[in-house]
This record gives structure tokens, sequence and C-alpha cells, in this order.
């Protein structure tokens, strides 16, 4: 078994039985970077999630080659306010070094900090977990652009880093582009793009 | 002066119990309000407390004096609305209305049986507002060790339990862990405890009275432990003390305006 995580047939739908994605295969295996792409609305997140066991009811199989625990996930990046008031530091486990933490005040709270800075905080500490696999979904989504090119060098870094990790991602950002070892997935054809 | 310290002699298992038991809500809330799920602990409570209820009418239908049975039916029905709710109803948008629904229907209940039992009457009225002096000793007891021993978990792994809150309001938990089944067990156990020996209104107010405050005026997270202790623990002994002041005031309505009180000082000083 080579693969990371394996997806057959996989279609998520509303409890009523409504389609909410197009039925997709995916294959990741070490070392790889599959990026989603779609319109607006395709599906992509709820597959991500569907991937992930976040969204009921699905069609089709999901199979994990790695244990639970080795895969991370970084959801969209909202406008959450916590009622817990939660600084960056917070966020991170003991003795986090990241190079995304760098000039970030760490004490500033959870709600009053910018998307850039939850971003980098939420990143750095999913990435300090050392995961096989990486789930991002717009990652770069309500950041700003020097943000955006940080975020993206720690994740190249990363994979540098840990050649045999992989990744699967949904951005809309078109920097991803340049990186040799992605593969474009079109959802709504099920079928991959050239690069 | 010398009979109000008579008086404390004689709580001196329901007033440590109460101010306990206080900080463990407040810390219990404090999380569920963090996972924006307190409309589904509210009806929690209201569901320990019709199984309260049902244990009572047992007790009372086959003539014994179990309190066990009480704790147990409480503990049961609890479970089960925690258990249907996350199942059915956590998951549909605008669930507000469907928690209160079902409040009022666990309301309704209540209602029925304590008509259909007439000498439910007067255990009804103490299981719904409370009244923390007539609380047992044995009662207070337990009370008081569940609580404490919740409060010392709660604030050694403060920050590991508002994380789990974080990623479960972010939607980024894909990684279920049992502490969570634990922090469930937790709740259900100590509110039904709570319903049981000091009343719905009690517990209702513990849960989310302390929390409103500390979260508006705190800058980190220690501070806001402090705060949330501060209001559910001061609040509570200065509300029970001046219940004993006149025999007119009843315990539970003191202790709640007592937190409140503590919270709007706090407030106060703050902005000074």
């Amino acid at each position: 078994m080579s693969y990371l995580i394996k997806a057959t047939d996989l279609q998520a739908f509303t409890k009523e039985g409504k389609a909410l994605s197009p039925r997709v295969n995916i294959e990741v295996s070490p070392g790889e970077v599959l990026f989603l792409t779609g319109d607006n609305g395709a599906g992509k997140s709820t597959l991500l999630k569907s991937l992930l066991g976040l969204h009921r009811p699905i069609k089709g199989k999901v199979e994990l080659g790695v244990a639970n625990r080795e895969v991370q996930y970084l959801p969209q990046l909202g406008t959450l306010q916590f009622h817990i008031p939660l600084a960056l530091q917070d966020l991170l486990p003991a003795n986090c070094l990241s190079p995304l933490l760098k000039n970030l005040d760490l004490r500033k709270l959870w709600n009053t900090a910018s998307g850039g800075e939850r971003q980098k905080v939420l990143l750095a500490s999913l990435l300090s977990k050392q995961p096989k696999l990486l789930i991002l979904d717009e990652p770069f989504n309500h950041v700003d652009k020097e943000s955006a090119m940080q975020l993206e060098a720690s994740l190249q870094d990363y994979l540098k880093e840990h050649p045999q990790s992989a990744m699967i991602m949904v951005s809309h950002r078109a920097l991803v582009h340049s990186w040799k070892q992605v593969r474009f997935m079109d959802i709504a054809y099920n079928k991959e793009l050239e690069g | 002066m010398e009979n109000f310290f008579d008086l404390l002699t004689i709580y001196k298992w329901s007033l440590p119990s109460s101010v306990i038991m206080a900080m463990a809500l407040a810390f219990i809330g404090s999380q569920w309000t963090a996972r924006e799920k307190s409309a589904q602990i509210f009806v929690l409570g209201q569901g320990s407390s019709l199984g309260v209820v049902l244990g009572l009418i047992i007790n009372i239908v086959a003539g014994t004096d179990f309190h066990w049975l009480n704790l147990v039916a409480g503990f049961a029905l609890g479970a089960i609305t925690l258990g249907l709710s996350d199942a059915l109803i956590e998951r549909k948008p605008g669930r507000n209305h469907i928690y209160l629904s079902l409040f009022v229907f666990f309301l309704a209940l209540t209602y029925l049986l304590s008509a259909l039992t007439p000498s439910l009457e007067t255990h009804l009225a103490s299981a719904y507002f409370g009244d923390l002096a007539v609380m047992s000793d044995f009662g207070a007891q337990v009370c008081l060790i569940t609580a404490l021993a919740f409060v010392i978990i709660a604030i050694k792994y403060g920050r590991k339990l508002s994380l789990l809150s974080f990623q479960i309001v972010n939607q980024s938990l894909i990684h279920r862990t049992w502490k969570l089944k634990v922090f469930d067990l937790a709740t259900l156990l100590l509110t039904t405890m709570a319903v049981q020996n000091m009343g719905y209104l009690f517990t209702m107010g513990c849960l989310f009275i302390a929390t409103s405050f500390a979260s508006q005026q705190s800058k980190s997270l220690n501070s806001y432990t402090v705060r949330l202790a501060l209001v559910a623990s001061l609040g509570s002994l200065i509300g029970f003390s001046v219940s004993l002041l006149s025999t007119r005031f009843p315990t539970v309505p003191c202790v709640l305006i007592g937190q409140i009180a503590v919270g709007i000082a706090l407030s106060l000083y703050r902005k000074k």
C-alpha cells in the first residue's frame, strides 16, 4: 500500500440526498501535492471534509494509508470570534519554532488578530506536528500578499524537509502553480489536468 | 453576629459544596458556550431535571427513598438528551429554536408529571428553584468532592480543553479523543448532581453567569480563568451569606445575584 489517502467514487450529499459534489477518485502518495480545482460552489471544500469524515452522508470509499493522527487539516479561515480569550501563543504547542512566527506578537488575542496572523499561527501549529498528510482548504484566503507568500514558502520548505509527506489543497492562488510536484485535478471532470 | 456564625456551622457542608459546585459549573459552562452549544446544555439541564423528577415519582410510587435513583434517572435522561441532540439537531442550521422547543416539551412533561402526582409538588419546587439550605450533608459532601475534583482537572487542563473547544467551533477537529467523551460525561454527571441537590435554577445560573462576565473583561486565558473562578466562588459565598441574614431570603436567588454583583464589580474595577 503506497498511498497516503485513496478515495474511490467519493461523492458528498445532503441529508435529503441532493449531491453536493461530483463523484471523484483521488489517490495521493508520499511526496505528492494534489491541487483540487473547480468553480465556486463545485463542492471542493465539502470533498475535503468528506475525505476527513467531517461531512456525512457520502457515497464511495475513503481509505487512509497512515494513522489518523498523522493527518492534519486547515479549514477555511472564517471570521471566528472565540468566546474564551485565547492568545495566539495558546494555539501553539510548547516550544513551537517556525519562521512563520517571526515578528508576530503571540500575546495578541485570537479575536483581535488579523487574518494573516491567525493563518500563520494555525499553519505553524499544524506543521509542528510533522504530519504525513496535510489537507488545506484555501490557506491563502483572507491574508495579505506578503503573508500569503510566507505561508506558501513555509509549505514548500516543509515538503522539502519531509519528502515523504503529501498535501491536498484547494486554493485560488496562482503561485502554487510554480511548484514542481503539484498535480491538478478539476473535480467537475474527475480527471487530472496538465500542469 | 453570633447567630450568623451559628448558622455557618449548620451549613458547614452545603456552603463550601455550593461554592465549589458553582466554580465547576462555571468551567463547564465556559467550554459549552465557547463551542456555541449553550442552548444545548440548557436543554440538557432540563432533561436531567425531568429525569430527577421521574426518579422522585418512582420513589413515591414504590414507597422508597433511594436518592441515587433520582441521580441515575437524571443522568440517563440527560445522556439521552445530549446524544439525541448531537445526532439529530446539532448540524441543522438555526438550531436554537429546536432546542427551545425541546426545552418547552421537557418543561410540559415535568408539569404534567407533577400534576398527576400531587405529593410531588413540594419536591418539584425544590428540584426546580432549589434551596441550598436544605441540602443533606451527604449530598453536599458528594457534590463537594466531585466538583472539587473537576475544578482541579479543569484548571490543570484548561488550555487543552479550550483548544479542543476552539477546534470544534473552528470545524478543524479531525482527531476525536476520549477526552471529549470524558468531558461530556463529567458535564452530565455534575449537571445532574447539581440539578438534583441544588436545583435547575442554580445549575443554569452558575453555568452561564460567570463566563458571561469573565469573557468580556479578560485579556488572557489566565485572567479569564481567575475571573471565572472569582465570579462563581466569591459571588456564591457572598450570596449564600446574605441569604443567611434573613429567613425571607432564599439561597439560590441570592447566590445568583451575588455572582452578578461580583461580575459587575469586577467590570467597574477594570474600567477604573
